[in-house]
């Protein structure tokens, strides 16, 4: 698996040991429970289930409110933003590099869109192609300083987001973009076909697309081999710096696409929004690494994480708990997914 | 070290009493009674999945055995213990990950585990340097204690790992120091500096268990040898007065070593002969290397001897490309390496496996399956064709008797030996004309190396040229035709057919002969 631990600096030489070790005490507890395989096969569905679980009792306990079409049509929506840009997230993490500049590329996409249509009057599919183009050009510079001149991905995202952040004020003078927008830009979301709102659908076309990449083409399994070993997947003759560039790069799109659905819902362009859906997104990342292909940043883990998530969430706004309680939900979910991970494997999700 | 009548009399530094362990109801260690004598150096053998690694680590307080007892220095131990309380015991392990700390000094990494010299929180740097000199005297490593643990040869670093685990202020506390394979990663002519520490150790009362694949070093070293078979403990006897032959037949059980032979001779068959393509440099020059030339024929084992340091391995990441050349140039058959990168190289019909089996030569966190086909995975309309790469590794698992027959196991599960047969199974699913390898039988056993060895001898049968650097110079006389034995990155002898002996790789890799020990140490260094 790509793991964080790979951008460190940290000498690896004895983390196999560590985690064989650990392994061999899981083993050993074993012994009680059932067959390791019957437990990662039963875990791989933990969080599906755990979701399961979770609108079941919401439907028993807000029978009214929460088992609606309505209800289920908006949490969805909703999350069309994250959904996209953990997708994002996961295009890094494949490779093994983190890019913390993707909640400040969603944040610069999302002015620039309504900026060009307020201020050039281009039409919106001209606006959408610059503003997703932006952010994938800033996705291909943070690859070729990560992987051309080996600077640590971290710190180089790091930089990145805090100079877009300074490109967002200057952009829009600080105030947020409203007027002299098209109506086409609101309608981007809007619409809806067969019932099914746009930001549903075009999240499920770009995660199959993501999908169709990660897992099934050779490109996919060349981006996981780096993530792996960068030097054990340059040894077999694969091309592990381009790989790293078009990942970020491939981020960077995905950024710029949250960023325009994010504009095209809220029919403005805000300076303040982007920073505050990176941390989600990396947590529905991981919180995705559980399920399904359990030690891998996988697509659908990811999706069904974000999910998870918001409908917990908008459980819990109906039953009108205090604002804390939602932070808390969110901490808690990951927490508890990636230590019963842990265990439950015997190796670390790192 | 010769424990004849007092051992009666003392307490054994360690003994276990019918020790056992199982793993999903099948016995990985049954029943085992070993007991080792203070100052003894006790060899423990057996193939990969015999047992050994279970036995250590049932001892190092990792698993907790199932049944049975372990006494240390005639203290009981209790059933489950933590790995961090072992030390407490009196026992401490090197494993084959030595755990260094890479980016700390010499002086830093000893005060971790054994503890600073301290004025109240403060380090008292004086006294701490002190006494890491003392532990490097005792090892014959000649470094400062401010020296970065990464700018020591592999040799210091395994011999830093054992003075770790000793405590030089007053009479010694250890009982037992277990060493797991530590000369695997260790070039050949470095082994007696290791050797000569292990016997000092045992000289101080310490009873020692040496766990190794490598026959010739247990013959030189221990007293006594311990040989494990699928979980049991076969037979313990005295090193004296037994042959290899012996301890062969005993780890292999009957006919092993013939059965796997003929497994991989019969599978393999006359098969497709490969594109016949000879490897040559023409002065290669770059890291350590200076101004070689060489020929790899078809058909060809080519065998590189020399010390660590020598530039064995950045020879070997030259002729592929991994490594940037200063200056000349490499071809395979008639074609010029012209952007000389890994990607070309194998595209040429090169195949490369590097020394570094976890790091570089596989994928330990993806399955078999994607490391099979990593190379070029199957694909139909864009997109990988799952079948087909379901059935082209499986089919690889069988060919290559990879263990587990499992695709989807993690390569990181499988043992050092099944590891490497994955590997060269990914690899000679191409059909590669020419095949280097970096110490392809490290850390194997004898079976899983007769069926590497086997592989090997087969392609080159076939056509293919092949290059092998090996530090056991027993295994490149075994199986080369021509042998080049580097110095300095230079080659400075090269013999043939029967001129290739053990005693005469020695002879060229030092140049003269005698004193080259330290020299050995030293020119590591620079």
């Amino acid at each position: 698996m790509a793991t964080p631990s790979d951008t460190s600096s940290i000498d690896t030489a004895d983390a196999p040991r560590e985690i064989r070790s650990r392994k061999g005490s899981a083993a050993a507890r074993g012994a009680r429970r059932p067959s390791r395989d019957a437990v990662s096969q039963w875990s791989r569905f933990a969080l599906p289930a755990l979701l399961v679980v979770i609108m079941a009792v919401f439907s028993v306990v807000e029978p009214d409110t929460f088992p609606t079409l309505d209800n289920a049509t908006t949490i969805l929506t909703t999350q069309a933003v994250l959904a996209v840009l953990a997708l994002a997230a996961l295009s890094t993490l494949v490779v093994g590099q983190f890019d913390l500049s993707l909640g400040a590329q969603l944040g610069l996409a999302q002015v620039i869109l309504p900026g060009v249509l307020s201020r050039y009057q281009v039409n919106l599919g001209v606006g959408i192609l610059i503003a997703v183009g932006v952010t994938t050009l800033i996705g291909t510079i943070s690859g070729l300083l990560v992987a051309r001149v080996r600077l640590n991905s971290f710190i180089v995202t790091l930089g990145i987001a805090t100079v877009l952040q300074a490109v967002v004020l200057w952009f829009t003078g600080s105030q947020v973009i409203f007027e002299g927008l098209p109506e086409s830009l609101v309608e981007f979301s809007t619409a809806a076909v067969l019932g099914i709102p746009m930001p549903v659908i075009y999240v499920a076309v770009i995660a199959i697309l993501v999908w169709l990449l990660l897992e099934r083409t050779p490109f996919g399994r060349f981006m996981e081999a780096v993530g792996g070993s960068r030097d054990a997947a340059r040894l077999s003759g694969i091309n592990s710096d381009g790989i790293t560039v078009i990942a970020f790069a491939l981020g960077g799109m995905l950024a710029g696409i949250a960023g325009v659905l994010q504009a095209s819902q809220v029919g403005s362009g805000n300076p303040a929004v982007g920073p505050e859906f990176l941390l989600p997104a990396f947590a529905a990342v991981f919180l995705g690494a559980t399920s399904f292909r359990v030690g891998r940043f996988n697509v659908w883990g990811t999706l069904v994480a974000v999910v998870t998530v918001a409908v917990g969430v908008s459980g819990l706004n109906l039953l009108g708990v205090p604002q804390w309680v939602n932070p808390l939900f969110n901490g808690v979910a990951l927490l508890v997914a990636i230590i019963a991970t842990r265990y439950l494997r015997g190796t670390a999700m790192n | 070290m010769t424990e004849t009548a007092e051992t009666g009399t003392t307490v054994p530094a360690l003994s276990t009493r019918g020790l056992t362990k199982t793993f999903s109801g099948r016995a990985v260690l049954d029943d085992v009674d070993l007991d080792v004598q203070r100052g003894e150096i006790h060899a423990l053998l057996g193939q990969n999945g015999s047992g050994k690694s279970t036995l250590i680590k049932c001892l190092a307080g990792v698993y907790r055995p199932d049944g049975g007892e372990i006494t240390v220095g005639g203290r009981r131990l209790p059933r489950a213990f933590p790995p961090t309380a072992a030390r407490r015991f009196g026992l401490a392990f090197v494993h084959q990950d030595l755990g260094l700390a890479l980016d700390m000094t010499i002086s830093d990494n000893l005060g971790v585990v054994r503890g600073f010299h301290r004025s109240g929180p403060f380090i008292k740097r004086r006294d701490q340097h002190a006494e890491t000199r003392r532990v490097l005297d005792f090892l014959g490593v000649r470094a400062s204690p401010h020296t970065l643990v990464r700018d020591l040869p592999v040799t210091a670093r395994t011999l830093l790992a054992i003075g770790r685990a000793i405590d030089f202020s007053g009479g010694t506390d250890l009982n037992c120091l277990v060493l797991d394979e530590p000369t695997a990663a260790l070039p050949d002519n470095d082994a007696h500096l290791l050797f000569d520490a292990v016997r000092q150790l045992a000289g101080r009362g310490v009873g020692v268990i040496y766990v190794s694949h490598r026959l010739e070093e247990i013959e030189r070293l221990a007293d006594r040898v311990t040989v494990l078979r699928d979980g049991r403990l076969i037979s313990t006897r005295e090193m004296a007065g037994t042959t290899r032959r012996d301890l062969v037949d005993e780890i292999l059980g009957g006919g092993g070593l013939r059965a796997a032979g003929t497994r991989v001779t019969s599978t393999v068959g006359p098969r497709e002969s490969t594109p016949r393509k000879a490897l040559r440099g023409k002065g290669l020059t770059g890291v350590r290397i200076q101004d070689v030339s060489l020929a790899v024929e078809p058909g060809e084992i080519l065998g590189i001897a020399g010390l660590a340091g020598s530039g064995r391995s950045e020879l070997c990441r030259l002729l592929f490309g991994a490594q940037r050349l200063a200056s000349g140039e490499v071809s395979i058959g008639d074609a010029t390496l012209q952007r000389h990168r890994p990607a070309e190289s194998i595209r040429r019909g090169l195949a490369y496996i590097p020394e570094d089996r976890r790091g570089q030569a596989c994928l330990m966190r993806m399955t078999v399956r994607e490391n099979l086909t990593l190379l070029r995975p199957p694909v139909r309309r864009g997109l990988i064709d799952k079948k087909r790469e379901r059935r082209l590794s499986t089919e690889a698992i069988t060919r290559f008797d990879v263990r587990p027959h499992d695709a989807e196991a993690l390569v990181s599960a499988l043992s050092g030996g099944n590891q490497q047969k994955v590997i060269l199974a990914k690899w000679f699913a191409h059909r590669p004309s020419v095949i280097i390898l970096d110490e392809p039988v490290q850390g194997v056993d004898v079976g899983a190396k007769a069926q590497v060895f086997a592989q090997l001898r087969q392609a080159a049968s076939s056509g293919a040229a092949v290059m092998v650097v090996d530090s056991d110079f027993d295994n490149l006389v075994e199986l080369c035709d021509r042998v080049l034995v580097l110095r300095h990155g230079a080659v400075a002898a090269e013999m043939a057919g029967d001129a290739v002996t053990a005693a005469a790789i020695t002879r060229a890799t030092f140049g003269i002969s005698e004193e080259a020990d330290h020299v050995a140490l030293n020119e590591q260094r620079t």
